[in-house]
C-alpha cells in the first residue's frame, strides 16, 4: 500500500466518521442561522393602503437572524443586513426585529422589541404554548425534524419542525416548548416563514446569552401591549399588534 | 352566610387541588441502547394525547438513563422515545386511577431500522407489543394469583382463550403448540407447560408463526406458536413450587366402598442456567383436577378403546375426565449446549405416566330402521391403568452459518390393564325386552413404540433458496393379551348361552419416510417449492382366539383369528409457486401421488393390491394489510389410509353384542378442505374480531355399515362411501369498556354435517345442523375479578332412514366465576356452571345441573410465598357428565358418574434462590 493510498483511506475514514457523527449526534450548544421571509402580501393583503405599495415584485422580504443555545439560556437576534438588502426603502419598517433572551430554567424572557426604529424592553415568563404532535417529519440543514402545531387563534396555525437531535428546547423569536429546537417555523398561509440554513455545533461567545436591562424602561408582555394599543391606534391596526406579540 | 360561601369555595378549590395532585400520571423508567446494557442518555421522552396528539410534555432521560416525565393529567397517550442512534420507541399508555404511576425498568432501544417495528402498550399496566408479526406480552404486567402457573397467566392475556380443554386460542385462531424457549417442553402436550410451570418464571409470552418440522412431507404448512421466554434469573438459579391436599378422608365417596381420602400433590423444581436446564416434576392426584395431561391416545394401538368413530354406542370413553381417576406424572428435562459458539444442543426428556381411572356410566340409545327400532340401555364398568415410560431425545447442530442437522429419537415404552364389565337390556319397539347380556373384558396389553427422525436443512447464499432433506421411521409394536367372558339371556326363546375365551393380539408396524424439499428463488417476490416424499412402511396384525375347553384355553376359533399384513409404497411428488409480499401470500401446487398397496392375508394367502393414483392441488393466500388484521383462504387436499383393524378380515368379538369385522378392500379418503379466516385486533382499543368458515368433503369416506339380528345386536364393518362433509361458520368479537375493566365477548357458531352409514344394504344419511350462540363478559377490577360465560346451542338432526330420530335438542350452559382478594392476603374464590339438556327425545332424559365450587384461601409468611387454602368442589353435589350424540341412525344420551362434592385443604409453598416473594419483581426486558 502506497502511503498516498494509506492518507486518502484515511481522509475517507475521518469523512465517514465526522458524517456519522453529525447523523447520530445530539447538539447541546451552538449556533442555527434563520432565515425569514415573509410575504408582505399575505401579512398585510387586506389593509388598503398598504396594497399600493406591495407588488409583486417586492412582497418578499427575506432577513436572517441566528440562535446561540446552551442547556439553560439562548438568545435570538437579528443578524445585521448588508447594504443590498437593506435598500428596501420603508419597506423595512413593515417587518420587526427583535432580540430574544430566554432562560430556559428560570422560564423567563427578555425582549428587545424593535418598534419602528426604537427599541422597547420586556421581560416577562415565558409563553407556554399546546403544541400538537403530527407523523410528518422532514429534514432541515441535516437533522430530522417533526412537525408540531400551535392553534395562534380561531383563524391561523403555526406551524413549527423541531429536532430532538438539537436537545435544548429553544426555538425563534419566543419560540420555545417543544422537545428539542425548532428548524422550521411557518405560519399555515405561508406569510411567514423562518427556516434554519445552518446548524453548527460550537461554543458560545463569551457573554452573548447576557443582556443588560440597567437603566431601562421595562415592560411586561402585557403591559406593553396595552400601551401601544393606546398610543398607536391611529397607526397600526390591533390585529397587527396582536400578530407582532403573537411571537414572542 | 359570606362564612360559608368562603368555606365552600375553600373545601372546592381543596378537593380540586388535591385530585389534580392526585390525578397526575407519573412514568418513570431507564432507557438503554439497543444492547440493553449502556443507559441512555438525553434520549428525548415526549407525552402526546392519543385523543387530539397534544403534547402533554416531554423530558430527557439522565445519565443513567433514568427519566421521570409527570406534570399532567391522567389521560391516554404515547410516548415517543427519540434518540439519533436509534429508532423511535413507541408505548401506549392507558392512564387511569389505579394506573397512573407506571416504572418501566428497562427499556431497550431498537436499532436503526434493522429491528421490526415494535409497538408497546400499557393498559392497566399491561404492555402488549408486537415485534414484526410476533405479538409479545410481558408477563409481570399481568396480576395473577400467588402460586399462579402459566394457564393462570394465558386467561389473563387479551385476545387469549383457554377452553376447559386446555386448547389454547389467540385471536380465535388456534394454537398448535406451546414451547418454552422455543423449544418443547415435556412433549408435545401443552398442558405439561401451561399447568407445571410457574407464572412467574416467565418473562414473555410471544405469539408467532412457525413452519411445522413435524409434518412428513415437507409442507410448508405454518402453525401459531405459544413461546414462553423465561425470564433471566429464571434462567439462573431456581424456583420451585411444592404443594399438597387432602381432604383427611372426611369426604364419604358416594356409591364407593370405603373411605377413600382425596389427594392432590404437586412438586415442581427447576435450576436453569444459561446454557443448561433442569426441571423436575411430579404430580400425584386422585380427584378431576388431575387430568393434566390430555389421554394418551393410540397408546396400545388398541383401537377397541380408542372410539375413533366406530364405537358410537360409547361415547366420551377416551376422556378421563369422566370417573375417578388416580394420576401419577413425573418427568425430567434436561438441556445443555455444547461447542465453542454452542451450536449444538441437546435435549433429553423422560417421563412417566401413571394413569387410573375407574368410570362407571350408563347409556341409552335408540336405534332407528326402516322397519323397526331398537332400544339398549348398557351400564358399564371400566377400569384401566395405563402405564408409560417416554423418552426423547433431540440433538440439533448448526453445523454452518447455513447448514443445520437434527437428530430426533423418541421412545415410548407402554404398559396396560383394563378390566371393563358390560351389562345390556336390549328392547325392541313394542317395549318388551329380549335379550340381557353381560360382558367382561379384561385386558393386559404391553406396548414399544418409536419415532425417529433425521433432518438436515440448509440455506445458501442465494436468499429464500433452501433444501430440506428428512428420514423418518415410525415403529410400533404392541402385544394385548385378553379374556372375554360373556353371558347372554334371550328372554324371549328362554335359553342363555356364554362365550369364555383367550384373545392375543400382536400388532406391529413399520413405516419409513423420505422426504426433500427444494425452494428456489425465481424473482423478488416469487418462489417455487418441488417436493418429493417416499413412504414404503408394513405393518401386521396378527389375532388368535381361542376357546376355554376343560380348564385350558385351548379350543382354536378361526373365525375370530387371523395373520394379516399390509405393506404400502408410496410415492409423491409435486410443486407449489409461491407469491409473497409484506402483505400478500399466495401459493398454489399440485401433487401428484401414487399409492401401492398389497392386503395379505397370511392365513389363507389372499392378496389384494390396490394401486391408487390421486392428483392432490393445494391453494392458499393469505391478506395481512397489518401485523394485528388477516384475512386467509386455504384449500387443500389429502388422503388417509385406514387403519389395520379395518381392513383384517376377521371378527371382533371383545363386545358378542357389537361385533365388527375388517374390510380388505377399504380404500384411503380422499378429503378436500376449505377454511376461511379473518381476524382483526386493535391494539389500542382492545377490540378484536374473529371470523371464519370452513367446508370439508369426503370422497370414499370411512363410514360404518351395520346389521342388525333380531335382538338389535350388531355386527359393523367399515366401508366406503361418497359426499361425508362438514361446514361451518364462527365470528366472535371481543369489546372492552371502561379502560378495559369490563370486556364483551359475543360470538356465533353455526354448523352443517352430513354422514352416511349403511344400516344393512340401505343408506342412511344423517344431515345435523346446530347453531350456538354465545356471550361472554368478563370484569376486572384491583382485586375483584368476575367471568360471566353463556352458550345456548340448538341441534337438528335428520337421519334419512327414520323420521323418528328427527327430534331437535337444545344445550345451556351458563356460568359466572368471582375472585375477590382481600388486602390481608385473604383470598375468596366461587364458581357456578349451570347446565340444561333439553332433549325432548322419547323416554330420553332431560337434564339439568348446577356445579357451585367454593375456595377461601389466606397467604402467610413474610414473601407471602405460603398460601392455606379451603376448597370446595360440588357443594351441591350436582356434578354428572352427559351427553347426547346422534351418529348414523344411533341417537345416544350418555352419562357417567364423575367425582362431585368434595372438599379439600391445600397447602401451597413457593420457593426460589432468591428467597423473596414471588411477585417482587416486575421488570422486563
Amino acid at each position: 500500500m502506497t502511503l498516498k493510498a494509506g492518507i486518502n483511506r484515511f481522509l475517507l475514514f475521518t469523512g465517514l466518521l465526522i458524517v456519522g457523527n453529525n447523523l447520530f449526534s445530539q447538539i447541546n450548544t451552538g449556533r442555527i442561522i434563520f432565515e425569514r421571509k415573509t410575504n408582505l402580501k399575505k401579512r398585510y393583503g387586506d389593509n388598503p393602503r398598504m396594497k399600493n405599495f406591495i407588488t409583486e415584485e417586492n412582497k418578499y422580504r427575506t432577513e436572517n437572524f441566528e440562535l446561540f443555545f446552551n442547556d439553560t439560556s439562548c438568545v435570538f437576534r437579528p443578524i445585521p443586513e448588508d447594504e443590498a438588502s437593506s435598500q428596501q426603502g420603508f419597506m423595512k419598517f413593515l417587518t420587526n426585529k427583535n432580540t430574544v433572551y430566554q432562560n430556559l430554567n428560570k422560564k423567563e424572557k427578555f425582549i428587545i422589541i424593535d418598534l419602528w426604529g426604537t427599541s422597547a424592553y420586556i421581560k416577562d415568563t415565558m409563553d407556554k404554548r399546546s403544541w400538537k404532535i403530527t407523523e410528518s417529519t422532514r429534514n432541515i440543514s441535516g437533522y430530522n425534524c417533526r412537525k408540531a402545531i400551535w392553534q395562534m387563534n380561531d383563524s391561523t396555525q403555526i406551524y413549527a419542525w423541531f429536532s430532538s437531535d438539537i436537545v435544548p428546547s429553544v426555538g425563534p423569536e419566543g419560540f420555545q416548548g417543544l422537545p428539542g429546537a425548532i428548524l422550521g417555523m411557518a405560519t399555515e398561509d405561508g406569510g411567514v416563514i423562518y427556516f434554519a440554513k445552518d446548524v453548527k455545533q460550537m461554543e458560545l461567545p463569551t457573554g452573548i446569552l447576557q443582556y443588560d436591562a440597567k437603566g431601562k424602561d421595562v415592560y411586561t408582555e402585557e403591559k406593553l401591549k396595552v400601551m401601544l394599543k393606546e398610543r398607536m391606534s391611529q397607526w397600526v391596526k390591533p390585529k397587527d399588534l396582536e400578530a407582532m406579540f403573537v411571537w414572542l | 352566610m359570606d362564612f360559608f360561601k368562603r368555606l365552600f369555595l375553600s373545601l372546592v378549590a381543596f378537593f380540586i387541588c388535591a385530585t389534580a395532585q392526585a390525578q397526575n400520571m407519573k412514568i418513570t423508567g431507564t432507557l438503554y441502547d439497543s444492547s440493553g446494557t449502556q443507559p441512555l442518555h438525553q434520549a428525548m421522552i415526549m407525552a402526546v394525547r392519543v385523543k387530539d396528539s397534544v403534547l402533554l410534555g416531554f423530558t430527557r432521560s439522565q445519565k443513567n438513563g433514568t427519566f421521570i416525565l409527570t406534570g399532567f393529567p391522567i389521560d391516554t397517550f404515547s410516548i415517543v422515545i427519540a434518540h439519533p442512534r436509534f429508532d423511535d420507541k413507541f408505548i401506549y399508555v392507558f392512564g387511569n386511577k389505579d394506573n397512573q404511576e407506571i416504572d418501566i425498568p428497562s427499556v431497550r432501544m431498537p436499532e436503526h431500522s434493522k429491528e421490526l417495528q415494535e409497538v408497546m402498550i400499557y393498559a392497566n399496566k399491561n404492555p402488549i407489543y408486537y415485534k414484526g408479526d410476533t405479538l409479545v406480552y410481558v408477563a409481570d404486567s399481568f396480576k395473577v394469583a400467588e402460586g399462579a402457573v402459566v394457564e393462570d397467566l394465558l386467561k389473563k392475556l387479551p385476545g387469549l382463550k383457554i377452553d376447559k380443554d386446555g386448547k389454547i386460542t389467540s385471536q380465535g385462531q388456534e394454537i398448535s403448540k406451546v414451547l418454552v424457549d422455543g423449544d418443547e417442553f415435556f412433549g408435545s402436550d401443552p398442558t405439561v407447560a401451561t399447568k407445571n410451570l410457574a407464572a412467574d418464571g416467565i418473562e414473555t409470552v410471544q405469539i408467532y408463526e412457525k413452519t411445522d418440522n413435524e409434518t412428513i412431507g415437507g409442507s410448508d404448512e405454518k402453525i401459531r406458536v405459544l413461546d414462553l421466554k423465561l425470564k433471566e434469573e429464571a434462567k439462573k438459579g431456581y424456583f420451585g413450587r411444592i404443594s399438597g391436599a387432602s381432604d383427611m378422608a372426611l369426604t364419604p365417596l358416594e356409591d364407593y366402598s370405603g373411605s377413600r381420602p382425596f389427594y392432590e400433590g404437586e412438586l415442581l423444581f427447576n435450576k436453569f442456567n444459561s446454557k443448561q436446564k433442569i426441571s423436575v416434576f411430579a404430580l400425584g392426584s386422585n380427584t378431576p383436577r388431575s387430568s393434566f395431561g390430555r389421554g394418551d391416545l393410540n397408546k396400545f394401538g388398541l383401537s377397541n378403546e380408542n372410539g375413533a368413530n366406530r364405537n358410537f354406542w360409547e361415547p366420551n370413553n377416551s376422556d378421563n375426565t369422566s370417573g375417578i381417576p388416580q394420576t401419577l406424572k413425573a418427568g425430567i428435562y434436561y438441556s445443555d449446549k455444547f461447542g465453542k459458539k454452542k451450536n449444538t444442543e441437546m435435549l433429553f426428556n423422560y417421563s412417566f405416566y401413571n394413569d387410573r381411572l375407574d368410570a362407571r356410566s350408563s347409556s341409552r340409545s335408540q336405534y332407528f330402521l326402516t322397519d323397526t327400532t331398537y332400544f339398549t340401555e348398557d351400564s358399564t364398568r371400566n377400569y384401566s391403568e395405563n402405564e408409560s415410560h417416554k423418552f426423547n431425545l433431540s440433538i440439533q447442530s448448526q453445523l454452518d452459518s447455513l447448514t443445520l442437522l437434527e437428530f430426533k429419537p423418541s421412545i415410548s415404552i407402554d404398559k396396560g390393564l383394563t378390566n371393563s364389565a358390560n351389562f345390556n337390556d336390549f328392547t325392541g319397539e313394542t317395549g318388551i325386552e329380549s335379550l340381557s347380556t353381560h360382558v367382561n373384558n379384561d385386558n393386559i396389553s404391553k406396548g414399544l413404540s418409536t419415532n425417529s427422525t433425521l433432518r438436515l436443512y440448509r440455506k445458501f447464499m442465494k436468499k429464500r433458496r433452501e433444501l430440506e432433506v428428512r428420514y423418518d421411521l415410525i415403529t410400533t409394536d404392541n402385544k394385548t393379551d385378553g379374556k372375554l367372558n360373556t353371558s347372554s339371556e334371550y328372554k324371549l326363546l328362554g335359553i342363555t348361552d356364554s362365550v369364555d375365551q383367550n384373545k392375543i393380539n400382536y400388532n406391529s408396524s413399520t413405516s419409513h419416510y423420505g422426504t426433500v424439499s427444494y425452494f428456489e428463488p425465481i424473482s423478488k417476490y416469487w418462489k417455487v417449492n418441488v417436493n418429493y416424499l417416499y413412504e414404503y412402511g408394513f405393518s401386521n396384525q396378527l389375532k388368535e382366539t381361542n376357546d376355554k375347553v376343560n380348564g385350558i384355553y385351548n379350543g382354536f376359533r378361526a373365525e375370530f383369528s387371523n395373520n394379516f399384513g399390509n405393506t404400502r409404497v408410496q410415492n409423491r411428488g409435486g410443486a407449489e409457486m409461491i407469491y409473497e409480499t409484506g402483505k400478500h401470500y399466495l401459493s398454489g401446487g399440485l401433487y401428484f401421488r401414487n399409492i401401492n398397496i398389497y392386503n395379505n392375508n397370511l392365513i389363507s394367502n389372499v392378496v389384494i393390491n390396490q394401486n391408487i393414483n390421486n392428483y392432490l392441488p393445494k391453494f392458499k393466500y393469505e391478506y395481512k394489510p397489518s401485523i394485528s388484521k388477516r384475512f386467509t383462504v386455504n384449500y387443500n387436499t389429502s388422503s388417509q389410509q385406514p387403519a389395520i383393524a379395518d381392513l383384517q378380515p376377521v371378527q371382533d368379538n371383545s363386545n358378542p353384542n357389537r361385533i365388527q369385522v375388517g374390510n380388505p378392500d377399504l380404500k384411503p379418503n380422499y378429503v378436500h378442505r376449505v377454511n376461511v379466516n379473518f381476524n382483526t385486533w386493535n391494539a389500542l382499543s382492545g377490540k378484536y374480531i374473529w371470523s371464519g368458515g370452513s367446508f370439508n368433503l369426503t370422497q370414499n369416506g370411512f363410514a360404518t355399515q351395520t346389521t342388525f339380528d333380531v335382538f338389535g345386536r350388531t355386527e359393523s364393518k367399515t366401508i366406503n362411501v361418497d359426499g361425508n362433509m362438514s361446514a361451518n361458520v364462527f365470528a366472535g368479537a371481543g369489546y372492552p369498556i371502561l379502560d378495559r375493566k369490563i370486556e364483551f365477548q359475543p360470538s356465533m357458531s353455526g354448523s352443517f354435517n352430513r354422514f352416511k352409514s349403511y344400516v344393512g344394504s340401505q343408506e342412511n344419511v344423517t344431515d345435523n345442523f346446530a347453531i350456538t350462540p354465545e356471550f361472554d363478559i368478563d370484569f376486572e377490577w384491583d382485586s375483584l375479578e368476575i367471568s360471566f360465560e353463556s352458550s345456548y346451542s340448538y341441534n337438528n338432526p335428520i337421519s334419512s332412514l327414520s323420521s323418528v330420530s328427527n327430534t331437535p335438542f337444545s344445550i345451556t350452559n351458563i356460568s359466572l366465576g368471582v375472585d375477590w382478594k382481600f388486602p390481608n392476603g385473604v383470598g375468596v374464590k366461587v364458581d357456578g356452571n349451570y347446565t340444561k339438556n333439553n332433549q325432548p327425545g322419547r323416554g330420553f332424559y332431560d337434564t339439568e345441573y348446577f356445579v357451585f365450587n367454593a375456595e377461601i384461601n389466606k397467604k402467610f409468611l413474610k414473601t407471602q410465598n405460603l398460601t392455606v387454602s379451603l376448597l370446595g368442589n360440588d357443594l351441591l353435589n350436582q356434578n354428572i357428565n352427559a351427553t347426547r350424540t346422534v351418529n348414523g341412525n344411533a341417537v345416544t344420551d350418555f352419562r357417567t358418574t364423575i367425582i362431585s362434592r368434595y372438599f379439600l385443604l391445600k397447602a401451597n409453598y413457593r420457593f426460589n434462590n432468591r428467597k423473596m416473594k414471588e411477585d417482587d419483581f416486575k421488570g422486563w426486558y
